[in-house]
């Protein structure tokens, strides 16, 4: 009787007998070869040859590292494509998590210039020669060391990408393009990452506010929008000291998105609306029962996010500001619940119960 | 039975463009690859997509793999994912005459009782069946890594490895196959 190794050892015969070759296949469409340093030498024979032993040794002393940004490096073998490429600049593609990255593309879509707009982009851009590449294979190139790098995580995983161009209509159709790629490269990483797209008209003001302030033309926009969405106590400075995730959350709960918006943007290091409730109505010792009109709003104030609370009890009107990462309360404030009431517009005045604990 | 060892260090190879180690890890699992396909599918056609696209995928997720002393369960789950994707699809079009001709191939007079097992796998197992004991018989897996695999309990995948390998035993008897 055959036994159960034999059957096994059969089937698994079988099964590799009948497995097709297709290596070559693979191998071709893949852009494979078995040498790859060879053409990367010739590549980065213009940066001299340092720059290339940089990013070899790093790739072999950090295996696990090399992941993304060294990989990138070698994988990017669009030398001949860069020769003959544009170099006119059809679009600019920002890329913020927290590194900021600026990618001019031209019109065949290949990376023409790549720079860091903040200390951390450098970090990311180290080694990296983006230069050539196509704009999607440099957007996964930067994501991906983002990822490795550890600035996308869990808790800061909303990455921001921006697309400006002065064909509003082509650049509207790549930053849908990127957000997608962008977004189906995370969707197989371990961060459950959200992706933020919009096409930004970068004009001169909005250019010079990004580079006063050192941001991304992209993190500008962002702003823009959320100052221009109305209803809040946001200022330009109090947004300008929020990070990016800060930016992305709060466009997210202020229904101020781009035009692409895929996955969500993490927001458990806030305590939440009902909680923000609570806090403010344990601090008028008043029960939800006996409350009406009750509104909660995330906002930002000095630099912080916050939760507006409003709610309405006893003919009278509380406002409330509470920190959304602790629950402290910020400010509170109580006036006569009557609409045509002539102090209402006091900010600071006697009437206001100040709290500061 | 020995366990198919795969040296992580290519994937983090490949993540380098390094196309020897790709044809390494290619020829290190092309056959487990596809016939993991094949036990799922049960059709050549649907499995050589997916193992085309599965080493694509492979290559193209290689930077994003994090070194967790199983690449082969990566792998697999990246092999397991796109077939579930096609049957979701509905591209997928089981056909045992397919099989048939995939056995047809193989007809060296050597390889006769391999290809009556693969019949019997591919004819009287249910997929699940079949996952297990192609996983077990092509990788040398135990059942707990195999559980993890395929998202079963350890104690199902154990069941059902013994109720299948005791189904093809009882088929082969009939079919007259004595050793």
């Amino acid at each position: 009787m055959i036994d159960n190794n034999e059957i096994e050892k059969r089937l698994a015969s079988a099964l590799n007998a009948a497995t097709p070759d297709i290596l070559d296949e693979l191998m071709a469409e893949l852009d494979l070869s078995e040498k790859p340093e060879q053409p990367m030498r010739e590549k980065l024979a213009d940066d001299g040859q340092e720059r290339y032993k940089k990013s070899f040794v790093r790739s072999r002393s950090f295996r696990t590292l090399i992941s993304c940004a060294a990989a990138f490096i070698l994988m990017i073998g669009g030398f001949t494509v860069w020769k003959n490429a544009s170099e006119k600049v059809l679009a600019v593609v920002d890329l913020d998590v927290n590194p900021s990255i600026e990618l001019s593309i031209n019109n065949k879509e290949k990376v023409v210039k790549a720079i860091a707009v903040n200390e951390d982009g450098k970090d990311i851009l180290d080694g990296m020669d983006l230069k050539g590449s196509d704009a999607k294979t440099a957007c996964n190139a930067i994501v991906g060391s983002m990822l490795t790098k550890g600035y996308l995580n869990d808790r800061s995983n909303s990455i921001l990408l921006s697309v400006s161009s002065g064909d509003s209509k082509k650049g509207q159709e790549i930053e849908a393009e990127l957000s997608d790629c962008i977004n189906s490269y995370t969707s197989g990483s371990e961060v459950s990452a959200a992706v933020m797209g919009q096409y930004v008209d970068a004009d001169d003001e909005l250019k010079a506010f990004a580079s006063n302030n050192g941001i991304s033309t992209g993190k500008a926009g962002l702003i823009r929008r959320l100052l221009e969405s109305g209803g809040t106590k946001m200022t330009e400075d109090s947004l300008l000291s929020l990070s990016t995730q800060e930016l992305i959350v709060l466009g997210q709960e202020r229904n101020v998105s781009g035009e692409t918006m895929y996955g969500e943007a993490y927001t458990g290091d806030y305590i939440g609306y009902e909680s923000a409730l609570a806090a403010a109505l344990s601090h008028a010792g008043l029960d939800r029962e006996q409350v009406s009109g009750a509104e909660v709003e995330m906002d930002c104030e000095n630099g912080a996010i916050i939760y507006d609370v409003e709610f309405r009890s006893g003919g009278q009107e509380f406002e409330y500001e509470i920190a959304a990462s602790t629950g402290e309360i910020i400010q509170s404030k109580k006036d006569i619940d009557d609409d045509m009431d002539d102090d209402s517009d006091d900010d600071d005045n006697a009437d206001d119960e100040q709290d500061d604990d | 039975m020995a366990t198919l060892q795969l040296d992580e260090n290519l994937i983090i190879r490949m993540a380098s463009n390094d196309g020897a180690a790709f044809r390494e890890l290619y020829q290190q699992t092309s056959g487990v690859v596809y016939g993991f396909a094949m036990s799922i599918l049960r059709n050549k056609h649907d499995a050589e997509d997916v193992m085309h696209d599965a080493f694509i995928k492979i290559y193209s997720s290689a930077v994003t793999y994090r070194p967790s002393g199983n690449p082969m369960a990566w792998i697999l789950t990246i092999v397991r994912n796109l077939c579930l994707n096609k049957i979701r699809a509905g591209k997928v079009c089981e056909d045992l005459s397919e099989y048939d001709d995939l056995a047809g191939a193989l007809n060296d007079s050597d390889a006769v009782l391999d290809r009556m097992v693969l019949e019997t796998a591919m004819s009287v197992l249910d997929a699940e069946e079949r996952q297990i004991v192609v996983l077990h018989a092509m990788t040398g897996f135990r059942h707990r890594e195999i559980a993890e695999i395929l998202d079963l309990p350890t104690g199902t995948v154990l069941s059902k490895y013994n109720r299948a390998l005791k189904k093809m035993k009882k088929e082969m008897e009939t079919k007259g196959v004595e050793r």
